[in-house]
């Protein structure tokens, strides 16, 4: 399932990244690497998905967090 | 030669909001200077740091993700790790976010440079029920860790004793290969993938492996990342800030033009005056140099209170909040959330604003955002607002003045939509990954000392071009263009800025402002918009009129130049100020940024479309009004 459909306070692990090397690796570089264990914590203004990696937390747009897949746990 | 024959440079790198900045104002006390980049326009703090027995040179790098730079803050930071000149980095590690900045502290030592860690944040890391193994983390990585803490002092003793024994015998990071850095985001790839494999056996050791507990932060979030209550909450929060700056700044402003026309004048005068000074020295003296310092003396606790009104909204952690918040809005204009700072400072001064632009990843939305920056409608504009609404419109002085910062909000809008279509249709907004840090209070000492800094550095930069700019006005307004006058003896309306004004003011007749004084005080305003006022109160107690009010005198100039419809001109003035031409400070910081061709072009466009609103709204004006 993709980050987008995760329900607040699940928790989920991340799979893989469909969007071009460069934002891939950003994102990788903040955190969000395959299997790395996420949970969403909320949705926010514009359908952004705010989680939390550890104690880190990130806001991530709605259209990128839609090409996040994600297995949940 | 050693390090410890010249002072040593240690760069002090970490992660965006870290406490990188709460540490280094800690550490350096007011000892530190505000320096571009070689070959940049991105500011660094530079510091002098008493560790241990001596003085080492402490630069605070802009606080960056990955040395892969995709910004110019991120490229200055990449620069100065990748440059042997430094002799160590201090690394500063976020307890709650240690995973991220193990992957820079990898970048750094993969580049070859001695490494210090400092991490911050235990204490929250810990009410998280994450606190990290320190002795674990130094083991696993090979080199000294300390525990440091920006507000209290914690480990400041303990993190220069680590400096100077890693100047002594540079410590190295274990499990990292150095100099096997690449340019190319293919080896880029490859070489992350180990990096990331480094991390996580790194982290392992260091950080249990549960769950984080939520805590006051999460509870916040909830409410003011939400739609319905996190857009009305950020509103609340800008007009705070806006009642700050009117109700704090304004007495401050008044007090320091007070200060330099009132006591600083006459004794600069009488000085004068004992020493036997020509009366046009003494003219220069008070009418040119000191009523320009005057301009930039009254305009500092503006910039005091904008600084420090970003700093503690950037250091609690709610600008993070706000790209959230606004990203969607900034969307349809190409941008991403994150340009919402730059032009919410903006509106104090454009020219920090412009400054502000550098943590956006994209060229082609900082030269967007930039070029949007001029018609956010700075403080100095609202002076011009105060006196035209309370003149023209006594009752509804305060709506007038709130629609015209509803009108700088259409026209930013606006424009931005128009360059989209037209000059900038490759501006594409890019994912926003943003870190959220746990909330936290400013500390009054770094926030003051940060303050200081900036403002001084303000002071010197565009202090000297409106010093420069009053004085040329002086200048004009002294030679005489007509009449036979003597220089500085000239009637106002005679001198050459008079002569000139006039021959512009017809240009103003379709807005119904058709009156050199008005047509001299906008000229003036292309100087700085904090002399629009100054000029136009000369403009009339030069021009010989009675001893009534600005605003009684230009109101009965207006009631003529604008046959009866006194309102619908000044709406129009209003209008014409708001977005005519930004000041000559901005323009030269447009200059630099995005050379003259964006700079000249975007100020004809702006021009160009002031005067087609101004017009429209008086002739439309004169119908209702």
């Amino acid at each position: 399932m993709l980050l987008t459909d995760l329900s607040t306070g699940a928790t989920a692990r991340v799979r893989s990244i469909s969007a071009d090397a460069d934002a891939v690796l950003r994102l990788r570089e903040m955190g969000l690497r395959g299997g790395a264990l996420v949970r969403l914590d909320t949705v926010a203004a514009g359908g952004a998905r705010v989680v939390s990696i550890g104690a880190a937390r990130l806001a991530v747009d709605r259209a990128t967090a839609g090409l996040i897949d994600v297995e949940p746990s | 030669m050693t390090a410890q024959a010249r002072t040593a440079s240690v760069l002090l790198v970490g992660n965006p909001n870290v406490g990188k900045s709460t540490a280094f104002n800690y550490l350096t006390r007011a000892r530190q200077r505000v320096v571009n980049a070689p070959g940049t326009t991105v500011e660094l703090a530079e510091g002098t740091w008493r560790a241990g027995e001596a003085d080492v040179t402490l630069v605070d790098l802009p606080g960056t993700y990955s040395l892969i730079a995709r910004s110019p803050d991120e490229q200055v930071a990449a620069d100065a790790v990748a440059d042997p000149a430094h002799d160590l980095a201090v690394v500063v590690l976020d307890a709650t976010a240690l995973s991220r900045g193990l992957y820079l502290l990898g970048q750094v030592a993969t580049a070859g440079r001695p490494v210090v860690a400092a991490v911050t944040m235990a204490d929250l890391a810990a009410a998280r029920g994450l606190r990290p193994d320190i002795g674990g983390l130094a083991s696993a990585l090979g080199v000294p860790v300390v525990e440091i803490n920006g507000r209290t002092g914690l480990g400041a003793q303990e993190l220069a004793e680590a400096v100077r024994a890693a100047l002594d015998v540079p410590a190295h990071v274990a499990g990292i290969d150095p100099h096997s850095h690449n340019d190319s985001l293919h080896d880029n790839l490859a070489c992350a993938q180990n990096l990331f494999d480094w991390v996580e056996r790194v982290a392992d050791a260091a950080v249990p492996a549960t769950p984080p507990r939520r805590n006051l932060t999460d509870k916040l979030d909830a409410v003011l990342l939400r739609p319905w209550l996190g857009i009305p909450a950020f509103l609340a929060v800008v007009w705070a800030v806006f009642q700050l700056t009117t109700v704090v700044a304004a007495p401050l402003m008044d007090g320091a033009a007070w200060l330099v026309s009132g006591p600083l004048a006459s004794a600069v005068t009488s000085f004068l005056d004992l020493a036997r000074a020509p009366a046009w020295l003494a003219s220069l003296a008070v009418d040119g140099l000191l009523s320009g310092v005057g301009t930039v003396l009254s305009f500092l606790p503006l910039m005091a209170i904008m600084f420090a009104a970003v700093s503690v909204l950037e250091g609690s952690g709610y600008l993070a909040r706000v790209a959230v918040v606004a990203d969607r809005a900034m969307r349809r204009l190409g941008l991403d959330g994150r340009a919402m700072l730059p032009l919410i400072v903006g509106f104090g001064c454009n020219v920090p604003a412009l400054s502000a632009t550098a943590v956006l990843p994209h060229a082609r939305q900082r030269l967007l955002t930039g070029l949007l920056v001029p018609l956010t409608t700075c403080t100095a504009r609202l002076a011009v607002y105060l006196l035209l609404a309370h003149t023209f419109f006594p009752g509804q002085a305060g709506t007038v003045v709130f629609l015209m910062y509803v009108a700088s909000i259409v026209l930013v809008v606006g424009w931005g939509l128009i360059a989209r279509r037209t000059v900038l249709r490759d501006v594409v907004a890019g994912p926003l990954v943003v870190a959220l840090p746990d909330y936290q209070l400013p500390h009054p000492r770094a926030l003051a000392v940060g303050v200081w800094t900036r403002v001084s550095s303000f002071a010197r930069k565009a202090g000297s071009v409106i010093v420069m700019a009053v004085v040329i006005l002086w200048v004009a307004q002294a030679i005489p263009a007509r009449g036979g006058y003597t220089p500085t003896e000239v009637p106002v309306g005679d001198s050459v800025y008079g002569v000139v004004s006039a021959s512009v003011s017809p240009a103003l007749a379709p807005m119904g402002l058709d009156d050199w004084r008005i047509s001299a005080s906008l000229i003036s305003g292309i100087a700085a918009k904090e002399v629009v006022i100054g000029a136009l109160a000369q403009a009339y107690s030069l021009d010989g009129a009675d001893d009534a009010s600005l605003g009684d005198q230009l109101r009965s100039t207006v009631d003529e130049t604008s046959g009866g419809h006194p309102g619908a001109a000044a709406l129009a003035l209003m209008i014409f100020t708001l977005s005519y031409l930004p000041c000559f400070a901005t323009l030269a910081e447009q200059r630099r940024l995005y050379g003259w061709r964006w700079t000249a072009g975007s100020a004809g466009a702006q021009l160009v479309g002031a005067y087609l609103m101004a017009v429209a709204v008086f002739q439309v004006g004169r119908l209702i009004l």
